[in-house]
């Protein structure tokens, strides 16, 4: 039976809760209220986010902690001051959490402190407790997510998705179809590779124990980007130049579409762990415009678009593949580890 | 009144009730539950399941489910008096929800809109910025710095930022009429935005090979880069999303008459410039397709 993910989250969240509730009792924990909520607000979509989270909250609980409590004993304990600072930690707290987590996880807790402040009084035991119970929810966080029912992200799968969806833009590119088709198509794509830059950092968590490392990770992210770009590039440059090349012209980008096509299928076995050709090297590419260039250097003096457009076609499908031909190297080198 | 997810008036007023009625019935069930310890315990779980259950209908990236099972948590930590203090609290919720709805949808309600609209002529005008700035980098004498620590690199993420916010409310369906031209504004924008990536890629590979571009074609470029500011300057968005512009196409012949001039044997170098020439050649044709896209030409 497939269990979809939003049911996962949501019978992780149950015992996550479960878990804090019966370390509460246990324990005897007096404030245990706090355990009880980080366990719920720190389970989420996946693992990576949930650890990523997780560290955020303990750090920024202990930093926006002290913070607010050196300003509360420092400043007179006057009502209005109080509410104007509770105000104005409501107000960071709201507009940084979606945009800035970590920024707005310390908000909140200055706003805690406020609160309590507010409706009672606040102390140093009070931050020591915040902070262990804090810490204790987040760590039952990340061992349900961890252990029960984990969802984590499929990093080849995610990759070679998207290399998919870049081989299918490029021939629907280079198929004839309509021009504004083929720049929605290089949209979608651009869209898709933000998609995964922008969850990259909760990602980049989930390999912590994984034999690739970080740095692999984000030179595999960076490596992605360029082609991305060099995609786009490429079909944004075609569908204005397209009408300008030659029989000779459309030959040879047929020619670079096919080494391409190879060696992102290439690509796509080896993020699979399938056992995969060698790739074609980009340099073969190059070649054909050095000898061009020293062929008939005055051709290129003028740098006429219309006339050299193959050129800049030809020069997207180099970089393209010296990148492809980076990343293909990259996991060699993971995979041996 | 976080949590919110629809996008027309009509619809965030239905939500605003529909929310506002779960908040205040989960409120209520965890002050009757916050003297029975077990039932408490069982009530957060099954709470914590159902709100996070409930995501799959359209709630993934909402705060509204988080919400409400805090609501029914605070309920139940709320230091007061249950016999005396009760009927205060439920005063304090009523009105709290009465404001949380009335600024939600009264002040700075979310007019998605406007901000296409507005998103829309802060690209163009951080587009002419990042024109500034490359004619900035083009007639400096010495270069000192990283490249990718440029001005005209770094407002790259800002457009990237903008360009995705308006994908967002393209997709979310907030335009029920005009969808087919405002996708055709969206790919030109895209456009607009490669085309100023291939035009940085191009500079960097200059950077990279520290290539010295002659003062002529130095001058040449200043000057094509000082009428693209005033083109980017002068498109603008109507409410209606039509763009406009007083300027014409950017005039590219005197940038080749300066290349014919140097000697360009260097592959790395003639493919920078000629993707340098592309990407002004891309401006120039999605310019004019936008400016033409409402119009009907």
């Amino acid at each position: 039976m497939v269990i979809s993910n939003t049911t996962k989250m949501a019978l992780q969240t149950a015992l996550a809760i479960l878990i804090a509730e019966i370390v509460t009792q246990v324990f005897y924990i007096e404030r245990g209220y706090w355990i009880i909520l980080s366990a719920m607000v720190l389970t989420t979509q996946t693992w990576g986010e949930s650890l990523k989270r997780s560290l955020e909250r303990v750090s920024m609980t202990i930093l926006g902690g002290i913070c607010g409590t050196a300003l509360y004993f420092m400043l007179p304990s006057n009502q209005y001051i109080i509410v104007s600072l509770l105000l104005l930690y409501v107000f960071f707290a709201v507009y940084l959490l979606p945009i800035y987590h970590m920024a707005g996880v310390f908000a909140l807790t200055g706003f805690v402190v406020f609160l309590f402040a507010m409706v009672g009084g606040w102390n140093f035991v009070l931050l020591g407790e915040r902070i262990v119970d804090t810490a204790l929810g987040a760590l039952i966080a990340i061992l349900v997510g961890c252990f029960f029912l984990p969802v984590k992200t499929d990093i080849s799968e995610l990759f070679a998705g998207h290399f998919e969806k870049m081989l299918a833009a490029l021939q629907l590119a280079f198929d004839g179809k309509l021009h504004t088709n083929q720049i929605a198509a290089s949209q979608r794509l651009f869209s898709d590779f933000q998609m995964i830059r922008k969850n990259a950092m909760a990602i980049s968590y989930e390999i912590l124990f994984h034999r690739m490392n970080r740095r692999d990770f984000y030179f595999l992210i960076t490596q992605t980007a360029f082609c991305t770009q060099y995609v786009v590039g490429l079909i944004d440059a075609y569908s204005w130049l397209a009408p300008y090349l030659t029989k000779d012209d459309h030959e040879g980008i047929m020619t670079a579409l096919n080494t391409t096509r190879h060696n992102l299928e290439c690509l796509n076995m080896r993020l699979r762990n399938q056992p995969a050709p060698p790739m074609l090297p980009a340099v073969n590419l190059t070649e054909l415009l050095t000898k061009a260039i020293h062929a008939d250097p005055n051709r290129f003096a003028a740098l006429d678009t219309e006339v050299l457009g193959f050129y800049n076609i030809i020069y997207f499908f180099t970089r393209l593949n010296t990148r492809i031909n980076d990343i293909y190297f990259l996991l060699g080198k993971v995979n041996y580890r | 009144m976080q949590g919110v997810v629809a996008r027309s008036f009509v619809s965030q007023f239905f939500h605003v009730l529909l929310f506002d009625i779960v908040y205040f019935a989960v409120f209520m069930l965890g002050l009757f539950i916050r003297n029975y310890p077990e039932l408490k315990a069982l009530v957060f779980i099954l709470l914590g399941f159902s709100v996070n259950y409930i995501r799959r209908f359209g709630l993934q990236n909402s705060m509204a489910p988080v919400m409400a099972w805090m609501l029914c948590f605070l309920a139940t930590v709320l230091p007061f008096n249950f016999d005396s203090d009760l009927w205060t609290h439920i005063q304090g919720l009523i009105i709290g929800l009465l404001v949380g709805s009335v600024v939600y949808l009264v002040v700075y309600p979310e007019d998605y809109p406007t901000l296409f609209v507005n998103n829309s002529n802060r690209l163009f005008k951080l587009l002419a910025f990042g024109m500034i700035d490359t004619r900035r980098y083009l007639l400096k004498r010495a270069i000192s710095q990283s490249f990718e620590r440029e001005k005209f690199v770094l407002i790259k993420k800002n457009i990237n930022h903008l360009i995705d916010s308006n994908l967002a409310i393209n997709q979310n369906d907030v335009f029920s009429v005009e969808r087919k031209e405002i996708s055709e504004v969206l790919i030109h924008q895209y456009a607009l935005v490669h085309a100023y990536s291939v035009m940085l890629e191009s500079y960097r590979i200059l950077k990279i090979h520290d290539y010295h571009l002659s003062p002529a074609l130095r001058l040449a470029l200043s000057t094509i880069n000082k009428q693209f500011i005033a083109v980017f300057k002068s498109l603008s968005m109507s409410s209606d999303y039509s763009v406009h512009t007083t300027h014409t196409a950017v005039p590219l012949a005197l940038l080749a008459e300066k290349f014919s001039k140097d000697e360009l044997v260097d592959t790395s170098l003639v493919m920078a410039l000629l993707n340098l020439k592309l990407s002004f050649n891309l401006f120039n044709q999605h310019i004019v397709a936008l400016v033409r896209v409402k119009n009907g030409h």
